[in-house]
């Protein structure tokens, strides 16, 4: 403790609970709304397009099933799209082949509507949105609670028919549905008897997305074509956009047979999953998969049993709720490792806590046990925490009062626009709630437990009625029964037991068997991932158009009025308390295999939520042998915990710890190292006998949204070839060669300037491709489309670049006619956008960046933005393996070494909603603080703000302050004065100004004590009046502002920094006894 | 005027299924399957001739086989295949059915496809009857001989099949 840096005063924000005001929740209906599945037809199809900014449609093939068998195949086209020559093609093409001829009109009223709306038929593709959308004659933002913030498409120009409607939610998924036709859809003789016919919504199946939900991976087509090991395999080309050819067509018909495969295979493999109850055009990702388990075994979601739950109990709970814990220990220091992981994380803290009680039970149950918990906390120790029973008497919530203690702190650390969450000490004067296993996790790593307030534990009551065993992927072997089993416990249990099984037939080479059996243990591993935590903390974000009023509930229990345009609709099993004390359990997991490398003489690297690399003490005082025995002390450590029937640890050591050769794995263990930047930016590397690193695992981390410079073909001969695939590396190739040189550089001694120069490309524009996946990514193309055809417009879900700024561009300054992008603008954000702000590069697509670049122009004002202007990819990556990590007081650019936690003292609570909220946008677009949903801060916070806002005017003045907190100066005199209520916002952002004038503050104060310290000696070797006159300031001011009497005016500094500065042979001159 | 579209039938099929709520339906009485017949949202699921049964009307109507603008002739047919027949003449051109002018040709149109429709619900509703038929005189020439008709006293009372 005593190691403790000074305090930091910061605002910390938490998790909240807030629910609409006047709006009860609508009740749910989930299986009370009788709606036919789809018929036996399937339309499967797939689109050409050009490769220009348009990607206008030029070709297609389509496939019209009925149970399985083909009925018609045909081709449609854009007789705008393709010359006569490539129609002709075409069409003596189709004729060989027996397919059908249509335009693209006629195939979407002749084929599409007849088949998915008419017939009810199953609309099949891989990527459907980008299929859909090349088939639009037009579009609009989607309207309605569930679909805004995505498009509608007309397809046809019959108004009988309906739009479709496509809402992008993650890369791998969107809902896509039919709007409601302008008819009536009840039989008067049904209206007459209260009965009603649903909206016809279609059903569509993006292969893409089932896919990744019931693999668990995202994939293009042709890898999962591999995985799923259909008959047809996708074909290569390199021909898209050029000429229309017969092996380009040969290329699309082949594209369609293998989207119809592995639509088959994956609704085979999803009628395997037994899940009755839930339709496959109903899985959007794993997660669904879970919920659809839970359902399968009637499993009534929390909120359902027990509506009555205080609001105020679900925020302080949701207040609990951090994420996984992910920092880096031994910064930017090359480190001999053992790097080891838990085994299932998520589903073993379930068993070991007992969860599923609590996810089948009634009612939940809670009481006051504060004298326990703080008798608990006292002895807690790793020996308590050995025993599994103790982590069964976890499902407590505690309100403490940090004191330095060691907590997940949310916070936006250093000059961060986003919250991140660091475990650093923390002290606060108002009372704020954690979960036990967060206290016992600061009581084991600072050695002295928290101080306990209030604590409530919560228990479950009695077992739902109605619930049925269920047979995983409908094999009776694999029956739970959602009664007796502990369902975790069980599905691990059998998946360990498939992967046992699979070793026989993969020696006897029975491939067929052995990917029967990886298909289901990779089920198993996908129903026990998805049922054991994200179902529990879903939170959707609904889109609002107008603001709304919520009533907020943190941590003190008080609600308090807030309005915001987005609010949190929680999903059908959100059940926060199970999500905190799940990553509540995982988090002290982490913190005792830090605890216990500590007692073992060892340290640790980095962590990332459920695995830790066990680091040898630097500087090396230990043999390789010696650590690895502490390490494996460790290790063992938690083998008592191991809640399954194959016994063994829980903290297992990774493949990359092995030798590998021949790109195969072995069973010994080789000296591993790792090169750790910042929180989930590592490399783990062996040496080979030259000391040259040979990579075993690297992190995308930050390189993820960047296009490769270059291709793997192109790669420089000079970097040694992987010794693993890059799948199993974890990364592709050139950033495997990134990794590669700053390993380099780091094994050489020069760790900050890492070579990347003369890797391929490296010189060009650094580009991002994204995709034009909401109305708002697509409006600031509107410059853009203006006065072109509706088909040679930039439109829904095409593909865009984006690009970095390097400096501000003189002609961002100027003003064009282009500049009504900018017009839809808030008032807010044109005050943000203040001349320090770079532009924001954007453009349409281009296969080839460089020509891109042309076209790039800055997305909020419209403005074009040169080439020059742009970053390149040498100057983005420049700083890559310096990245810092805010949330530690030592982790700047250049630092290096082991990381200092830093020590944040709160000034206020902010109450935030969902973090992760159109991620993948920012991760393409650059952080967007807009994204995030902030309730504000209580009455009292705010009250308490604005006195230290007029504290710090005081002290620092208005106008350093404005000026800190990039506020106006007129606002922060409207807040002095008492004249105008600032909003919670404000406050925050002059409130957050206030350390960095605090440091300014001081340093200020350091360099004037060091320059009056300077002038003393100088006054003591020539008279004060003699230095006073060189200076040009009066003497007997100087003699009071030595004394201390008198403060120095930053003028009278300077003029004395002036003269201490001066020649020494000057002064001499200038002195009488010179002359 | 609408162009007659082959796939109406199955638009109409799954527009009805659409309104029941499933796709299997059946009458909670009789078993009824054809979703042409049927109202009412599953489970509630009841045919046409339960429900005129149920509330005291007739179970038969007069269906006009070739549409009533081409012919005036009725028929009396049961509820339930009148559901079907009317459904099916819904598919027919509208031209057809509705004839404005009195177009002699569309009249003999109609009345082959009232004739076809006929057929298409006979075959619907008894095309199982002569398989059955003949699975039946099978059992019975195994069990009775193959003069089975001149024995049948000889089978048991009760229905049972073993004469002890």
């Amino acid at each position: 403790m005593s190691d403790i840096p000074p305090p930091e005063p910061s605002p910390v924000a938490i998790r909240a609970y807030a629910p609409l005001v006047g709006r009860q929740p609508a009740p749910r209906r989930y299986g009370q709304e009788p709606r036919p599945g789809p018929s036996e037809w399937v339309l499967v199809f797939d689109c050409e397009t050009t490769t220009d900014a348009a990607q206008q449609l030029r070709f297609g093939i389509y496939q019209v099933r009925r149970a399985g068998e083909l009925e018609e195949a045909g081709v449609f086209y854009d007789p705008l799209s393709l010359s006569e020559n490539e129609a002709a093609t075409l069409r003596t093409y189709a004729e060989a082949h027996g397919l059908v001829v249509r335009t693209a009109e006629a195939f979407v009223d002749d084929v599409f509507f007849p088949v998915v709306d008419d017939r009810r038929g199953m609309c099949v593709a891989f990527n459907l949105p980008f299929d859909l959308s090349r088939l639009a004659i037009g579009h609009a933002p989607a309207r309605g609670r569930i679909m805004r913030g995505g498009f509608s498409f007309q397809l046809s120009a019959n108004k009988r028919r309906p739009r479709v409607q496509v809402k992008h939610l993650n890369n791998r998924a969107a809902l896509i549905r039919f709007t409601a036709p302008p008819r009536q859809r009840t039989p008067r003789g049904m209206r007459r008897q209260g009965l009603w016919v649903p909206v016809r919504r279609g059903f569509f199946t993006d292969v893409r997305t089932l896919g990744a939900a019931l693999i668990g991976q995202s994939h293009d087509l042709a890898s999962l074509a591999r995985v799923l090991g259909t008959p047809h395999q996708k074909l290569a080309t390199d021909e898209h956009g050029g000429p229309l050819t017969r092996e380009y067509l040969e290329y699309t018909l082949g594209d369609v047979q293998v989207t119809w495969e592995c639509y088959e295979r994956l609704q085979q493999r999803y009628e395997s999953y037994g899940l009755t109850r839930t339709a496959s055009t109903a899985i959007y990702s794993e997660a669904s998969v879970g919920k659809a388990c839970l359902r399968e075994m009637g499993i009534r979601p929390w909120r359902d049993c027990q509506p009555r739950v205080p609001s105020a109990l679900l925020g302080i709970i949701l207040s609990t709720y951090y994420g996984g814990r992910s920092e880096v220990h031994l910064r930017r220091v090359v480190t001999r490792v053992l790097y080891c992981d838990f085994l299932s994380m998520y589903p073993t803290v379930c068993t070991l806590m007992r969860l599923w009680r609590f996810v089948i039970a009634r009612r939940i149950a809670w009481r006051d046990v504060t004298g326990d918990a703080q008798a608990l906390l006292g002895r807690i120790g790793p020996a308590v925490l050995q025993n599994p029973e103790t982590w069964g008497s976890l499902c407590i919530l505690v309100q403490v009062q940090p004191d330095r203690d060691l907590f997940p702190v949310r916070a936006r650390y250093g000059t961060e626009r986003q919250y991140s969450i660091g475990l650093n000490h923390l002290t606060s004067d108002r009372p704020l709630w954690f979960t036990l296993a967060d206290c016992i996790a600061s009581a084991l790593l600072t050695g002295k437990p928290p101080r306990v307030i209030r604590a409530i534990r919560f228990d479950p009551v009695g077992i739902q009625t109605g619930l049925t065993p269920m047979d995983i992927m409908g094999n009776p072997t694999y029956r739970v029964d959602p009664r007796r089993d502990d369902f975790y416990r069980r599905l691990i249990d059998l998946r360990t037991e498939v992967k046992d099984a699979m070793a026989t037939p993969e020696a006897a080479g029975d491939t067929v068997r052995a990917a029967a059996l990886h298909a289901e243990q990779l089920a198993l591993k996908i129903t026990a991932n998805a049922t054991s935590y994200g179902i529990f903390v879903e939170l959707n974000v609904r889109e609002g158009d107008r603001l709304q009023e919520v009533t907020c509930y943190g941590p003190d229990g008080q609600g308090f009025s807030a309005w915001v345009r987005n609010d949190e609709d929680p999903g059908r099993y959100f059940h926060p308390l199970l999500a905190t004390l799940i990553t509540g359990a995982a988090r002290l997991m982490l913190a005792l295999a830090e605890h216990l490398t500590a007692q073992a003489g060892v340290t640790w690297a980095f962590c990332d939520t459920d695995s830790m690399a066990l680091a040898q003490p630097q500087p090396k005082g230990m043999e390789g042998a010696d650590f690895l025995g502490r390490a494996r002390q460790v290790r063992d450590w938690f083998t008592p915990l191991n809640p399954y029937a194959e016994k063994g640890s829980l903290f297992k050591i990774e493949d990359a710890n092995y030798r590998i050769e021949a790109s195969r794995v072995t069973g010994d263990l080789a000296p591993l190292y790792c090169y750790a930047v910042s929180a989930k930016r590592y490399v783990l590397f062996n040496l080979d006998d030259h000391g040259r690193p040979v990579l075993r695992k690297a992190s995308a981390h930050g390189l993820g949204h960047l296009r490769p410079p270059y291709t793997a073909d192109q790669a420089p001969g000079m970097i040694p070839e992987p010794v693993a695939p890059l799948h199993d590396l974890g990364v592709d190739r050139w950033q495997y060669d990134l990794w590669y040189r700053i390993v380099q550089a780091a094994l050489d001694g020069h760790p900050v300037q890492a070579v990347t120069a003369d890797l391929p490309g490296v010189g060009a524009p650094a580009v991002s491709r994204y995709a034009a996946t909401t109305p708002t990514l697509l409006r600031w193309f509107n410059p853009y489309n203006r006065g072109k055809p509706y088909r040679q417009q930039v439109r829904p879900f095409n593909f865009l670049l984006a690009f970095q700024a390097d400096t501000l561009p003189s002609a961002s300054l100027e003003p064009t006619e282009d500049a009504g992008a900018g017009q839809n603008r808030s008032r807010h954000r044109r005050a943000q956008e203040t001349v320090t702000d770079l532009p924001q590069a954007v453009a349409p697509y281009d296969p080839d960046p460089t020509a891109a670049a042309q076209q790039c122009f800055d997305r909020t004002t419209g403005r074009p933005v040169a080439p020059g202007e742009l970053k390149s990819y040498l100057q983005v990556l420049a700083q890559y393996h310096l990245h810092p990590e805010a949330k530690f007081g030592n982790a700047d650019y250049t630092d290096a070494g082991v990381t200092v936690r830093r020590h944040i003292v709160v000034t206020a609570v902010e109450h935030i909603g969902k973090e992760a909220n159109r991620w993948e946008e920012q991760l393409y677009l650059g952080e967007d603080p807009e994204a995030q949903i902030e309730y504000g801060t209580t009455p009292e916070d705010l009250e308490r703000m604005r006195g230290t806002v007029l504290r710090a005017a005081q002290k620092f003045g208005q106008r350093a302050l404005a000026k800190a907190a990039e506020v106006s100066l007129r606002e922060v005199s409207a807040v002095v004065r008492g004249r105008w209520k600032p909003t919670p916002a404000t406050l925050v952002k002059l409130v957050r100004a206030i350390p960095q004038l605090e440091a300014t503050y001081r340093q200020q104060v350091e360099h004037e004590q060091a320059v009056l310290a300077a002038v003393r000696e100088r006054c003591q070797k020539v008279s004060l009046r003699r230095f006073a006159e060189e200076a040009g300031v009066d003497w007997a001011n100087l003699a009071y502002v030595l004394a201390g009497k008198r403060k120095l005016s930053a003028k009278g500094l300077s003029k004395l920094e002036s003269a201490l500065s001066k020649p020494a042979a000057d002064r001499r001159q200038d002195t009488p006894e010179a002359h | 005027v609408q162009d007659y579209h082959p796939d109406d039938e199955d638009r109409l099929r799954e527009a009805a299924l659409e309104r029941l709520g499933t796709r299997t339906p059946r009458c909670r009485f009789c078993g009824e399957q054809d979703p042409f017949t049927l109202s009412g949202r599953d489970p509630d699921v009841i045919c046409y001739e339960c429900l005129a049964r149920r509330s005291g009307k007739s179970p038969t109507e007069e269906h006009h086989p070739f549409g009533r603008r081409n012919d005036p002739l009725t028929v009396r047919v049961p509820g339930n295949p009148h559901r079907t027949l009317s459904a099916l003449q819904r598919s027919w051109p509208v031209r057809t059915l509705r004839n404005p002018e009195g177009s002699p040709l569309l009249r003999a149109a109609a009345t082959v496809r009232g004739w076809l429709n006929v057929l298409h619900v006979i075959v619907e509703r008894v095309g199982w009857v002569p398989a059955y038929l003949e699975r039946l005189d099978q059992q019975l020439t195994g069990r009775l001989g193959p003069r089975w008709w001149t024995r049948l006293d000889d089978l048991p009372p009760d229905g049972t099949d073993d004469p002890r």
